[in-house]
């Protein structure tokens, strides 16, 4: 597979891990800015994760 | 191919075989969602006996019974409110409310998510950046900024892009030549019918498009005008700019878009839809070159989904290579019409759609035109009328040619009546061009 296919692979899972933390902290303190600025991260991480995850998991599949 | 034409390249160069796989996986991802959050489609998929587990193989997806319209007219007025039992998502995480136009009934109420909203707005991403949408690009969205989607998600797109976006609701249509002047706009989205009628203001208002404007592109939606030719061709001869089209639907999402390299012919978006083109009475894929009906399954839609959707459009699928290096599979001729105006005439299947091709095809024509059917005793009469231009020539020689044109392309015997100028009613958003008053 791609190295940079792989590399951004597992940066998306960092940012998914981070904005989740970072959502569930902000609930926590109750900081609505922090939490529905972190919806809008974590929608556009779902888009990133259809343009890449999606690739992976089919080229992994195949091999 | 570099890919520099591609949104992402890695999904739209994807060999067959592989484009396939992430068909069927993100299938059978969406029908486990879809059986777990949708009560409608519960319901639906254990009437007929399907679970998600039953999806092994694309060939398995004609196991799921079709959506049609009409079902989910019926049931929006039960279960949560406005969106009925379809929607998987509580109420508080739909951020945006569309409705589609009614044209076949009462509106189909719409709700997207956050994530859904994102979706949008990467189709038609994927769609703008094959036509060369650039953050250097002024665009101008001339459209009512109301409950239909139309060009909201492009809006979006366009900001995600980078470009300039122009919001030209709430002006008349000499205030939005003038805007687009004013701020040399490069490009515009728009319907064909208002890509047509802004030239025919601009006529009025002596302003000449190709030489005044600056638009270099424009992209159709919400009629098949702009993937055919002589339409196609008027546009691009008025506004000295290139003329794309795309397909998408409230339901559907934004699914089709023609590429640079080859006009007349719409890729599908099969990295985030499923497309099938069946035999409208068995329900069965038509072969390659066939037409048929369009069925959609948008593959990632989650507040509202669909499972194999009825469009009610037809079309032809291609699936040779396109030179652009897209492995997506293509529409010949782009939506060839709406089935639900398909009809039989004196036995004949007859397409309103294949009359815009001849009448635009005639230089001595205006852009303008009508398909009345009616009854003439016990038979069908077809009639077309046309708009003569001023200096259109001989009016009877020019009917002859034209009834000679229809005959060949419709199959059948039209009436033509040449009016003047002016005197057919004009549209601003989709063109109703035929009546059947039988």
């Amino acid at each position: 597979m791609n190295e940079n296919l792989s590399a951004m692979n597992e940066a998306l899972g960092e940012l998914r891990r981070a904005t989740e933390r970072l959502m569930a902290l902000a609930e926590q303190a109750a900081v609505p800015a922090v939490l529905k600025n972190g919806e809008r991260i974590l929608a556009c991480v779902e888009m990133l994760e259809l343009h890449v995850c999606d690739v992976v998991d089919v080229l992994s599949e195949e091999a | 191919m570099s890919g520099a034409n591609c949104w992402n390249p890695l999904l739209e160069t994807l060999p067959e075989v592989q484009l396939r796989r992430l068909q069927l996986l993100k299938f059978q991802r969406q029908i486990a969602y879809v059986y777990e959050r949708s009560p409608f489609y519960r319901k639906k998929l254990d009437e007929a006996g399907v679970r998600p587990e039953t999806i092994q193989s694309l060939d398995d997806v004609r196991r799921v019974p079709l959506t049609t319209k009409a079902e989910l007219q019926r049931v929006q007025g039960t279960g949560t409110f406005p969106y009925g039992p379809c929607l998987t998502v509580p109420t508080d995480e739909v951020i945006t409310y569309h409705q589609t136009s009614g044209t076949t009934g009462r509106p189909i109420r719409q709700a997207d998510s956050r994530r859904d909203w994102e979706w949008w707005s990467e189709c038609w991403a994927t769609l703008l950046w094959a036509q060369g949408f650039r953050p250097s690009d002024r665009v101008f969205l001339p459209f009512s900024y109301g409950v239909f989607v139309a060009f909201w998600a492009a809006h979006y797109a366009c900001e995600k892009i980078g470009c300039e976006v122009v919001p030209g609701g709430g002006l008349s249509t000499q205030d939005r030549l003038l805007k687009m002047k004013e701020l040399r706009v490069s490009a515009l989205m728009c319907t064909p019918t208002y890509g047509l009628h802004l030239a025919e203001t601009a006529e009025k208002m002596g302003l000449d498009l190709a030489h005044d404007l600056s638009v270099n592109k424009i992209v159709c939606a919400g009629e098949p005008g702009a993937s055919i030719p002589a339409t196609k061709q008027r546009l691009e001869t008025y506004w000295g700019a290139r003329v794309f089209d795309h397909a998408g639907a409230t339901e559907g999402g934004a699914w089709g878009f023609e590429c640079p390299l080859q006009p007349g012919h719409m890729h599908i978006n099969e990295a985030f839809f499923l497309v099938e083109v069946l035999h409208p009475e068995t329900e069965e894929p038509v072969a390659s070159g066939e037409q048929g009906e369009l069925v959609i399954t948008p593959l990632d839609r989650r507040a509202q989904p669909y499972l194999r959707f009825a469009l009610r459009d037809l079309g032809q699928l291609e699936r040779e290579a396109c030179p652009c290096g897209r492995t997506f599979s293509r529409l010949e001729g782009g939506v060839l019409g709406r089935r639900d105006e398909l009809t039989k005439v004196r036995g004949v299947l007859f397409s309103p759609t294949s009359v815009e091709a001849v009448v635009r095809s005639v230089d001595a024509l205006g852009d303008e035109y009508q398909v009345v059917l009616q009854k003439n005793g016990a038979l069908d009469e077809l009639t077309v009328r046309a708009e003569l231009r001023p200096n259109g020539g001989d009016a009877v020689a020019l009917k002859t040619k034209l009834q000679q044109e229809l005959r060949l392309t419709t199959g059948l015997r039209c009436n033509v009546e040449l009016v003047e100028l002016g005197t057919l009613p004009r549209f601003e958003v989709k063109a109703k061009r035929f009546q059947d008053l039988r």
